[in-house]
């Protein structure tokens, strides 16, 4: 199966977007309200570049089969 | 100006419930997997619309913006929250629909159960997170009450606006079901945004306009404080955002309803994009305040104080805001509770043969139930009542890892799940209830929950029996290859 490189940039994007967003107040170069609000916004902004790539090339809808459809409450129970 | 707003209530009370009555006409069938999630036939605009109104409670428009106010830096944390819940979302979305759809779910408690092949875990949770979550309905009709009551002067007693939120609410969502909820959440956004958009021109006006603001907004609140000690209520901030909307089951359940995939996907983009509204509606809304009317305490009654000093004719406006933030919040809230104690306690462990007929029926006797609770609390406004609504929320996220293990890792047990669920639970509960937690904020306790969770769902998982793989291909190889 040939490997999805966008599933590797959705989490590395995700994960950039958490670590930036964290550490915004121990960062000592925001240091001003001016600095909060506009790193904050650039975090909204790669969070949401870290979402389309998720949703559009990463892990976008697949291919299912309902094959197996039970009504509710009908699937098998060991207990 | 007390004339005009019960005229306008009562035309948005009867609007409401004309909408919710004709979202019924729109049903797939009497079953209950159209009560539940309507049938499988919600697109995008309903879904994230829903989700978005249930987010904006009568507490976020009253409440949240006055912590906007007070601590407008410290809640950063809940932009990165909003920003991270959809990229949540469409992680348990993606699968989660999907088996719902084969399966015929309408809770989570369907798929735990299912998975972790255990009715005890399923009850346990369903009652757990009930518990939990049944005193936050009656927040949404105190609200409302209580506004209603003050801008009377006094003069309409409390129980008039909390019985008649809680009347109409009730009868169109036992009427409809998720149907009418959707529709009618649909309505309530659209409120909420057009109200806001008003308010904020509003207040930057009073306010001296946008460059006054900005040079008055002061440092001492709107800057992070020095040595990262903003770092822990940021974190807080941000992680009950974040899960809360995964989580919370009054609007975690919208990832069901969906007619399709695609519209989930849609869903997701179109929630981060409503989401994030409410985020910067709140910054422009805390950070102009600030300015036009500081030092207002208790912090949740600023924007009424800003409305009677600087545009008094909007408080009419301002009351059908509340009440639609409220109204959406109880409906999602009573469905989503019938849901649970309807599909995961009687449907599986006190009626396992109940027909179709028999579990549609007790599920709106169920939303009932909810409803009479919902409002029997907010009369007798318990003084612990927000003790305990705290919780909510935090206890709720708690199922989120079993989620995750249950739609994607292959080494979960039946033992791994039970020993998260109840440490996570404990914990919370512990640092919410018992001690003081040394995070500060309204994710602090659920934060050590969750960590405490996750370790040992992982570690007693490893260290039991894997489950058979089979069953585990039932859940997780549900795509095609």
């Amino acid at each position: 199966m040939e490997k999805n490189v966008y599933k590797t940039w959705t989490w590395v994007l995700e994960l950039v977007f958490l670590f930036l967003a964290f550490t915004a107040p121990l960062n000592p170069l925001i240091t001003t309200k001016a600095g909060v609000y506009y790193w904050t916004f650039a975090m909204m902004g790669l969070g949401t570049i870290a979402i389309l790539v998720q949703i559009f090339r990463g892990f976008p809808p697949e291919e299912y089969s309902l094959e197996g459809e039970t009504k509710m409450g009908e699937i098998h129970r060991e207990e | 100006m007390l004339a005009i707003t019960l005229m306008l209530l009562i035309i948005y009370l009867g609007f409401t419930l004309a909408l919710g009555w004709w979202a019924y006409s729109k049903r797939t069938g009497d079953t209950e997997a159209e009560f539940f999630v309507t049938g499988w036939t919600t697109g995008f605009i309903g879904i994230a619309f829903s989700i978005a109104a249930t987010f904006a409670s009568a507490g976020y428009v009253m409440g949240t913006i006055g912590v906007f106010y007070g601590n407008p830096a410290a809640l950063t944390g809940y932009a990165f929250g909003t920003t991270f819940a959809p990229f949540l979302l469409w992680i348990v979305g993606r699968r989660l629909w999907v088996l719902g759809r084969k399966y015929h779910y309408s809770t989570y408690g369907d798929l735990l159960g299912d998975f972790y092949q255990s009715e005890k875990l399923r009850m346990t949770i369903a009652i757990l997170v009930s518990i939990f979550f049944a005193p936050y309905l009656a927040v949404n009709l105190m609200g409302p009450g209580i506004l209603l009551n003050q801008a009377s002067g006094g003069s309409i007693p409390y129980w008039v606006g909390a019985v008649a939120m809680a009347c109409v609410g009730t009868i169109y969502t036992i009427r409809g079901g998720m149907r009418a909820v959707v529709w009618t959440d649909i309505l309530q956004t659209l409120i909420m945004i057009v109200g806001f958009f008003v308010l904020i021109f509003m207040v930057f006006g009073a306010a001296g306009g946008w460059g006054k603001v900005w040079a008055d907004l002061p440092d001492k609140i709107a800057a992070y404080k020095p040595s990262g000690g903003s770092f822990w209520i940021v974190l807080s901030w941000f992680w009950i955002v974040g899960f809360m909307q995964a989580g919370n089951p009054d609007r975690a359940f919208r990832l069901l309803i969906a007619k399709d995939l695609y519209s989930i996907r849609k869903g997701v983009l179109a929630s981060l994009v409503l989401l994030n509204l409410w985020t910067i509606i709140a910054f422009l809304m805390g950070w102009s305040l600030a300015v036009a009317v500081p030092g207002i305490t208790p912090t949740d009654k600023v924007v009424g104080a800003a409305i009677v000093k600087f545009a008094p004719f909007l408080m009419p406006m301002f009351m059908i805001m509340v009440w639609a933030g409220g109204m959406s919040t109880l409906d999602s809230g009573m469905i989503g509770l019938g849901a649970m104690i309807t599909k995961d306690v009687y449907r599986r462990n006190i009626n396992p043969r109940a027909t179709e007929k028999q579990v549609s029926n007790v599920s709106r006797i169920i939303t009932l139930a909810c409803g009479v609770f919902a409002l029997v609390v907010a009369l007798l406004r318990p003084p612990t009542l927000w003790f305990f609504i705290a919780g909510a929320a935090a206890v709720a996220m708690q199922w989120i890892p079993l989620m995750i293990g249950a739609l994607y890792w292959k080494r979960a047990t039946t033992a791994g799940a039970w020993a998260g669920f109840l440490s996570g639970v404990a914990i919370t509960a512990l640092f919410k209830y018992v001690v003081t937690c040394p995070i500060p904020g309204p994710g602090g306790a659920p934060i050590l929950g969750m960590v405490v969770n996750v370790i040992l769902f992982v570690v007693v998982s490893k260290a039991t029996a894997a489950m058979d793989e089979k069953h585990v291909a039932l859940y997780q190889d549900i795509y095609h290859k």
